[in-house]
């Protein structure tokens, strides 16, 4: 069966301006070229570190904003090809959870009218009777209760807010749906409640996942399959649940290392030597990761490496990957 | 001597919806040289705690109602606000949690240093600027002549937060406070940023106290640990005892709520229910209705400390050696 | 019980505008405003009622009489009733603030929602133009319509029209720029949401509290504006008893009847002061910012 989803060289520029004159002295490239399927029934997962262009990425797929270039396929239809009432249409099958529940809620609004509100916007007919059966329904099956409709939202804790977020978002039982960090802003506890929810919604009403978040261990507990982007370009690809030994590129390794165990008896080694993202600025032909990898080498800043597939079916934008064949190859390299 | 002591601390605080306590009966030590980490969720009271260490809770309208607090062993409350002046920044420097908020855009960074320590100690500005720059070396700032030149809004979240902790460095604290100090930076920079910590406490010899909610930066570098719920302290003690063998049923679902690389599928559970705020502490124990384990004396009796071995202390009625008849 | 299923308890409904009412019978300053206001308009509505004698008829034989029982507020220098003059005279000032403020809050809330939503070249071009309005003195515009179109009430309420709507549309500008950001604003135009329904479900309602304070106040500056080109003679023109005509027609006698331009002046202080207080318990009322008025 196709992909459910599939992106195509999917870039957003942003100009970067200065002066009196706004004349644009950069691209700020949020996401660049970057290109990846989602099966049916998916959990895909997408981590970075802030300004790494996942949040962007969602709303370019969603088309909230237009595109630079590239093409987004959503069940075989290009969106950029759609008039306006096709794309409406097309809406209620994909939808979002963002991060801050607190903000994704009009606080003007009962929580029952924000969700009476999604089949008014999508022009649904139903007897009043059948959308305030269907409302509660939807509140139970979040974990809320039926009552919980004639609340406002500032009455609610920030757990029961998301709930209310992710009932939105099933309300038109959409096919495909992107989580934005959707546990980020919660407590610990109710981090977990929220993740086990969202699982078990998954199962149960067969839904395609985009998984976006800063936390790799999330993602890898959450997900089938991880894309890791840095500075606006997917620099690997490789499936969940492999553990710390499985990542091709350097970057992944940095980021699974900078992972702290909550368990003392696993303590790491982290170098206190600064290193941190830079803006994606600038019309640089190097690797995006080039000035913080530990093994770059004279070629790293010649060419940006493609996203290539190996032997194992893995990907990663690296010259010389760690781990498997390119591991020997590097450590030759770095012998000569 | 024990740098610093909290005894049975309580804190209210008058609001125009009345008065609420959002600490109650709160107990640690912390020694020189050593990092506790003070674990907890929203409305747990950490932040209040740190508050009252640093006697600022006059100017938010909140008041130390019982309990002590001894820095190395001076009685700290009731301490009139101009001694106070001399202790905070001093003897006490609070380092919080947004680095781009802690720095005034206006000023270079290195003035900032140069002004706190020409603020708490009788030295010249050359001297100042010499040490300056040696705190910013030691803290690795690389290049710490050039950055002493730039304004905040010139450097990176991680370079912002070094400097943060230069300032809060600068006239040699016996005790630093840092309250979620890494939340906003990224995964890679907190990771250097937590090192950074571990490192220049040992180097200074000063007590760290580090508040957050992330049980993986306490596990990496924390000697002991507090955890709070709901105003209350629930467990403390040593970090490897308390992570290899939480007691506290919270502290237990708590650890379990975490992921971890490599979990298998369904390994995550959660804990039922939401953080209770101030205003809706629930009466005996606090966690008792979102606890497993509850029983029936858990809704009305309060739990007091109970030392379990040498240095383990559960706030629960399980282990109340008097409370066997509901045990 | 499962750990998914949350362990909820349910929060007692809550009623905003009860919530607010409760707000502003705890709000003394408010209350007081309101009184003054609905007495404003009661006494407007029921002017024909309350009055004792006409406004315009004439008694040459009563002039300048200094309030008594029979007068309560003396009499001017036709011998007309200053107290029913009042009276009458509050019908032009509700009429005047009312209308003129009504307008130019419709043009404000058009030309400020457009900029701050669409933004763009747009935006550019009305902000250009609310500024170069915000700082035309209204009192000039008034005059110049006096001259090309002559004296007369329609003068003031257009004037007014044509200049406070500036504040307005600043106003909302400024807040729908800041909530169209907000990602409930986001998630309805991801379900494929018009802008006219984004715009009159989501922003109208967030942002027009902050414009409702400020067209309460705004009443009352347009009730003094009246006063004052009718002071200059160029608002209503004679017999209507506009307070600010008569206070100028006072101002020939102040030394003989004091009363003729004293209870205009009072009737309108008070009134000014029932539109600020009420405009300042909006504040409370509504869960304003501070900073989102200024």
């Amino acid at each position: 069966m196709s992909p459910l989803v599939q992106v195509r060289h999917l870039c957003k520029h942003f100009p970067v301006t200065a002066g009196v004159l706004h004349r644009t002295v950069g691209l700020v490239r949020a996401v660049d070229d970057v290109s990846f399927d989602i099966g049916r029934g998916e959990i895909l997962g997408i981590v970075g570190e802030s300004g790494c262009g996942k949040s962007t990425l969602a709303r370019l797929i969603l088309r909230l904003i237009e595109p630079s270039g590239g093409q987004v396929h959503f069940d075989g239809q290009e969106l950029g090809l759609l008039g306006k009432g096709e794309l409406r249409h097309l809406r209620r099958k994909m939808q979002m959870v963002y991060q801050d529940p607190h903000s994704a809620l009009d606080p003007r609004n009962t929580i029952h009218r924000s969700l009476a509100e999604m089949y008014q916007i999508q022009r649904v007919k139903m007897t009043p009777e059948a959308l305030n059966d269907r409302i509660a329904e939807l509140l139970v099956m979040v974990g809320l209760k039926p009552e919980h409709g004639l609340a406002y939202p500032h009455q609610l804790s920030g757990g029961q807010k998301q709930r209310v977020v992710i009932a939105r978002a099933l309300a038109l039982s959409p096919a495909f749906v992107i989580l934005d960090e959707p546990t980020a802003a919660l407590d610990v506890s109710v981090q977990a409640q929220i993740t086990i929810l969202l699982q078990k919604l998954r199962q149960t009403f067969d839904m395609t996942y985009l998984f976006i978040s800063h936390d790799i261990a999330l993602v890898d507990y959450f997900c089938h399959r991880i894309i890791v982007m840095y500075l606006g370009r997917i620099v690997e690809i490789l499936p969940a649940g492999l553990g710390l030994d499985a990542p091709r590129h350097p970057y992944t390794r940095l980021l699974m290392d900078s992972v702290f165990i909550a368990d003392p008896e696993k303590r790491k080694t982290i170098s206190v030597v600064p290193g941190e993202a830079r803006n994606a600025i600038g019309l640089t032909k190097a690797c995006v990761f080039e000035s913080r990898c530990p093994y770059a080498r004279p070629l790293c800043r010649q060419a940006m490496p493609p996203l290539v597939e190996d032997a194992e079916g893995r990907f990663a934008a690296c010259h010389f990957p760690l781990g498997g064949n390119g591991e020997e190859q590097r450590m030759a390299r770095a012998g000569r | 001597m024990t740098l610093l002591q909290v005894d049975g601390l309580g804190v209210r605080f008058q609001t125009r919806e009345g008065v609420v306590e959002p600490l109650d009966d709160v107990s640690f030590a912390i020694e020189a040289g050593q990092i506790m980490g003070l674990v907890g969720e929203t409305g747990s009271g950490k932040s209040v705690t740190a508050q009252a260490i640093m006697g600022l809770l006059p100017y938010l309208n909140g008041e130390i109602c019982s309990g002590r607090i001894w820095l190395r062993g001076q009685d700290m409350r009731d301490l009139p606000e101009d001694r106070w002046r001399t202790i905070r920044g001093n003897q006490i420097s609070l380092i919080s949690q947004n680095p781009m908020t802690s720095l005034d855009p206006v000023y270079r960074v290195g003035h900032q240093i140069v002004e706190g320590m020409r603020l708490h100690l009788a030295i010249s500005a050359r001297e100042a600027h010499r040490r300056a720059i040696e705190l910013m070396a030691s803290l690795r700032i690389p290049d710490p002549e050039r950055v002493f030149q730039q304004y905040p809004h010139q450097l990176s979240g991680g370079l912002k937060q070094r400097i943060v902790i230069a300032m809060g460095l600068c006239a040699d604290p016996k005790l630093l406070i840092a309250d979620e100090p890494t939340t906003a930076l990224d995964v890679t920079v907190q990771a250097q940023i937590v090192t950074l910590f571990k490192e220049t406490t040992r180097k200074f010899g000063i007590g760290l106290l580090l508040i957050t909610h992330d049980l993986g930066v306490i596990a990496q570098i924390c000697d002991t640990v507090a955890v709070m719920y709901a105003g209350t302290i629930v467990e403390s003690g040593d970090v490897h005892s308390v992570f290899a063998r939480p007691r506290h049923p919270y502290t237990r679902a708590l650890l379990g709520c975490v992921p971890k690389l490599g979990m298998p599928e369904g390994a995550l559970s959660a804990i039922p229910g939401n953080v209770p705020s101030v205003r809706t502490f629930p009466t005996g124990c606090r966690f008792h209705p979102r606890c497993e384990e509850r029983r029936d004396c858990c809704q009305q009796a309060k739990p007091k400390m109970n030392l379990i071995g040498r240095e383990i202390w559960v706030g629960c009625l399980k282990y109340d050696s008097q409370r066997r008849d509901c045990w | 019980m499962s750990a998914v299923d949350a362990l909820e308890t349910v929060a007692p409904p809550d009623n905003p505008w009860l919530r607010r009412l409760k707000k502003l019978t705890a709000n003394k300053a408010g209350l007081a405003g309101i009184a003054i206001i609905v007495l404003l308009i009661g006494v407007a509505i029921l002017a024909n009622v309350l009055a004792p004698y006409s406004y315009k008829e004439q008694n040459l034989a009563e002039m300048n009489l200094a309030p008594s029982r029979t007068h309560l507020m003396g009499t001017d220098e036709f011998g007309r009733d200053v107290f029913s003059r009042i009276i009458h005279g509050s019908r032009i000032s509700v009429y005047v603030g009312v209308v003129s403020v009504g307008l130019s809050v419709l043009i404000g809330v058009l030309i400020g929602s457009v900029a701050g939503y669409y933004g763009g070249w747009l935006d550019q071009l009305l902000s250009v133009v609310t500024d170069l309005t915000w700082s035309l003195p209204e009192i000039l515009v008034a005059l110049l319509l006096v001259a090309i179109v002559g004296a007369g009430l329609e003068c003031v309420i257009i004037a007014v029209a044509l200049t406070y709507w500036a504040q307005y549309a600043r106003l909302i500008r400024g807040q729908i720029l800041m909530l169209k950001t907000e990602v409930y604003v986001e998630a309805t135009r991801s379900l494929g949401a018009t802008d006219f329904t984004i715009l009159f479900r989501h922003l109208f309602p967030n942002a027009i509290a902050p414009v409702l304070v400020a067209a309460t106040i705004g009443i009352g500056q347009a009730i003094v504006l009246e006063a004052t080109l009718g002071f200059l003679g160029m608002g209503a023109q004679p017999p209507l008893p506009s307070w600010g005509a008569m206070m100028s027609n006072g101002t020939a006698y102040l030394f003989i009847s004091p009363w003729v331009i004293i209870f205009p002046g009072l009737a309108m202080m008070v009134t000014v002061l029932g539109f600020n207080l009420f405009g300042d318990a909006l504040v409370d009322i509504l869960d304003i910012r501070e900073d989102t008025i200024r």
